[in-house]
């Protein structure tokens, strides 16, 4: 397993190699092998990292680092950094909150609210900048993970909203002089930025955005007290669904907030959130999807991180082992489950192996103030490594999820490593586990209260919606897709929300 | 008030071993007994005294006899026992928030005030740390204002820390201490706290700035902590003074002692108490101005009786 995480302390990118089950505060135990390059001090540590495919194939890691520099170095050895510009960071404080690479665009967001967009992937050497204002505060930005010109955003005390992009288009059906970019091997739709008509007094490099969707604060509490808004994390969910061509803002959300609590938009139904659960009295700090449409990951400023069923508002369990705050998180989730989902054989076969010794795990690391790096296992949520980094850690990546380390391969020794692992650390994993289980029974049963005293509504449509869950397995995926479709129909109907947004 | 332990509290044991006292079950009289008892502990004594006199003329003889017992004479303690740590002794990597101290040599200018509504006795504790930490100043905490609020009110006046005396029911439980401008912030319970006057021969201390024994903070998080203490002092003390403070961590518990040194002679130290003495305990490190959670001491770490963390 292959691991880059950036290490807040010096400033820099650690290459992190292990096999499953390596644990170092086992003594004795398998050691990582950990590469330190782009060293640059604490100073300009970086904020946000991303993994891409640049225009010829290579694969590639992205930075942002503090003070505005954005570099792009190859992810495996020697490392040389390939191109680095400056984003323009104004004031001192200024960070990056957001970088994304969706479909050869690049793009990152500034908490003062700039969000510069650039085409790496027509692009050979100095990626041209187009650029947009959107105004501070904004503490959270994401972009659609296949639609480039879909973007959200929110942040303390403003609301999500999402805008679409005009001047990013797919480039099929666009039509124009900017599409002579280099082919490359993905068969993806290509996405293009062309440049601004002039006139009105625009500057060409500058994107034109229009709203597209901005949701709406939730109802006043018991006390008839406006709730405040502090977004701290947004995902789209179920990015995959058909879209409807009818409806342009058929998007699925969560987000998290400073407050505490999770949010499930669904932007054609309602402003409003159709799931608000308050999950802790802490701030949450990140949110990753998972490989299932109603499961998100979050991790608060507290040391917790959980799994989180959106569509039922329950917390299904926590993963367990860090004594600081997570700061970062980043799931792996292999692509060829999903493809063999609806092999019936192949998928028996895998239940059959032992999840550790599965080459296809779906993955979640955290990494944070504690200084460890921590992958579990993102079903099960077994420790599946644990390694003593030496700093905090600002961002981590899963390059590679397979069992062994880099160099190594084969069922037997995937096998054996599996061993290893329950050898060294079985005694105490199995208690955390333990533990873990008992606290989720009481919150479960604290759960069941809250959500029936919530709403009637959310109510029924849970126990309607487990049927959903279990039944997915067996069925085919329209079928699947019907029944989620009715679950939100079930939703939104009996939302009262649906009826004030009439009203408005 | 906690009271000072005195040696005497303790109940006399008698030696086991050599002295028999079963054998005495038969003597009737309790006089007698308590006499031959008595005696066979006196002979007891003499013999262990001649025995070790022989052991140290040997041993001057022979000094490898000495090095050898003392290498095979290994006693197991809680601290030799501990738990495998994989960030003890290793090298600090990159910068830290106190890097500012250290690098620059910025002289620390320390704030210290209490908990809000506080006692006569945290008052007493201020001045005492006023008059050790020599780049400190003591405001009184009125109402109106939260440790956030004063946190940033100190970074506009550019001190560099800031020290809160936590105080409840008339017994100073607590330190908080914050580091400015940018964290962390560390709260410590604060027990078997004993003010100067209370030690006997205790001396009185000067307002030179002390030269600092910090011990034993091995791993990472206890560096972090060991360099919170050093960049509350200056980075030269006045020799002068003759003046130290220990920060002696053991088993994560760290003892605060204040002494004045004397060399009588090339190889001997007189060492005279000023007080005041305490122990710390680590509860909670933040990020920041008590922002993220960086560390928290959990009560399930108290089972772990050979796991430590400092």
């Amino acid at each position: 397993m292959r691991v880059l995480v950036a290490a807040e302390d010096s400033g820099s990118l650690k290459n992190i190699s292990f096999s499953y089950g390596t644990n170092t505060s086992v003594k004795g135990s398998q050691q990582p092998s950990i590469e330190t390059f782009a060293v640059a001090g604490r100073t300009s540590y970086v904020q946000r990292m991303i993994l891409l495919k640049l225009y010829n194939g290579k694969d590639c890691i992205c930075i942002a680092r503090k003070g505005g520099l954005v570099q792009i170095y190859e992810s495996l050895p020697p490392y040389a950094l390939i191109t680095e510009w400056k984003d323009q960071v104004n004031q001192q404080d200024d960070a990056f909150i957001g970088l994304e690479c969706v479909n050869g665009i690049l793009s990152s967001f500034t908490s003062t609210g700039k969000l510069i967009v650039r085409d790496i992937q027509s692009a050979e050497s100095m990626p041209v900048e187009y650029h947009t204002l959107i105004g501070d505060p904004v503490n959270a930005y994401r972009a659609h993970p296949n639609r480039p010109d879909i973007i959200a955003y929110g942040g303390k005390e403003r609301e999500l909203e999402i805008n679409q992009i005009i001047n990013i288009h797919a480039s099929d059906d666009g039509g124009n002089s900017n599409a002579n970019s280099p082919i490359a091997s993905d068969t993806a739709t290509k996405w293009c930025i062309s440049p601004r008509q002039r006139g009105g007094g625009h500057q060409p490099r500058e994107l034109s955005r229009h709203k597209i969707w901005r949701a709406k604060n939730v109802k006043n509490d018991e006390l008839e007290l406006r709730v405040p808004v502090w977004i701290s994390d947004i995902r789209f969910l179920d990015v995959d669904r058909p879209m409807d061509a009818q409806l342009i803002n058929d998007f699925r959300v969560a987000v998290t907030t400073r407050f505490g609590h999770v949010r499930l938009y669904e932007t054609s139904k309602s402003r409003r959130p159709l799931v608000n659960v308050e999950v802790g009295e802490h701030p949450l700090v990140a949110l990753v999807p998972t490989a299932k449409d109603n499961e998100v990951v979050f991790c608060d400023t507290h040391a917790t991180t959980a799994k989180f069923d959106v569509v039922s508002g329950r917390k299904i369990g926590h993963y367990s082992g860090s004594t600081g705050s997570i700061l970062c998180l980043d799931t792996f989730l292999p692509k060829k489950v999903k493809e063999e989902e609806d092999d019936e054989e192949e998928r028996n076969l895998m239940v059959r192996l032992p999840p550790m010794a599965q080459a296809n795990t779906p993955l979640l690391a955290t990494g944070g103030l504690d200084r460890y790096l921590n992958v579990y296992n993102l079903d099960t949520r077994q420790l599946v490594g644990k390694i003593y980094v030496g700093t905090k850690l600002s961002a981590v990546c899963i390059v590679d999820g397979s069992s062994t380390a880099v160099n190594g391969s084969g069922l037997s020794e995937q096998e054996s490593e599996y061993d290893d692992g329950e050898e060294e650390s079985s005694g105490v994993k199995v208690k955390a586990e333990k533990k873990g289980d008992k606290k989720m029974r009481k919150r479960k049963h604290v759960d069941d209260g809250t959500s029936a005293s919530e709403s009637g509504s959310t109510r029924s449509s849970q126990t309607k919606h487990v049927r959903f869950v279990n039944g997915s397995g067996e069925e085919d995926n329209d079928d699947d897709e019907d029944d989620a479709d009715s679950v939100w129909q079930m939703l939104s109907e009996d939302d009262e929300d649906e009826q004030d947004l009439k009203d408005d | 008030m906690p009271s000072r332990k005195t040696k005497g509290n303790k109940k006399r044991k008698a030696p086991s071993g050599p002295v028999q006292k079963e054998m005495l079950k038969n003597v009737k009289n309790k006089i007698k007994r308590e006499n031959l008892l008595a005696k066979a502990r006196d002979e007891h004594n003499i013999s262990k005294h001649k025995s070790r006199k022989e052991l140290l003329k040997m041993e001057e003889a022979d000094p490898e006899l000495k090095a050898e017992r003392l290498a095979n004479n290994v006693p197991s303690t809680i601290e030799a026992m501990r738990e495998y740590d994989e960030t003890v002794n290793v090298a600090v990597e990159g910068e830290d928030e106190f890097e500012e101290y250290f690098r620059d040599k910025k002289a620390p200018k320390v704030l210290i005030t209490t908990s809000k509504n506080a006692r006569a006795e945290a008052y007493e504790l201020a001045d005492q740390l006023v008059n050790v930490i020599s780049g400190a100043e003591f405001i009184k905490r009125g109402h109106k204002f939260s440790m956030k609020e004063i946190a940033r009110f100190c970074i506009n006046r550019e001190y560099t820390d800031l020290i809160v005396i936590s105080e409840d029911r008339k017994v100073v439980n607590g330190l908080t201490f914050v580091h400015l401008p940018n964290g962390p912030t560390f709260f410590f319970s604060l027990t078997s706290l004993v003010m100067p006057k209370q030690i006997s021969g205790h001396g009185r201390a000067t307002k030179h700035s002390p030269e600092l024994v910090l011990n034993n903070f091995s791993t990472r998080l206890g560096s972090t902590v060991g360099r919170l203490f050093q960049s509350l002092f200056p980075q030269t003390p006045e020799f002068v003074g003759r003046q130290v403070v220990t920060m002696h961590n053991q088993r994560d518990y760290i003892f605060f002692r204040r002494h004045r040194y004397v060399f009588k002679e090339t190889e001997r130290v007189g060492l005279q108490e000023l007080g005041p003495q305490f122990t710390l305990k680590l509860r909670r490190v933040h990020r920041g101005i008590a922002e993220e959670l960086e560390w928290e001491h959990r009560p399930d770490m108290d089972k772990e009786k050979h796991k430590f963390y400092l």
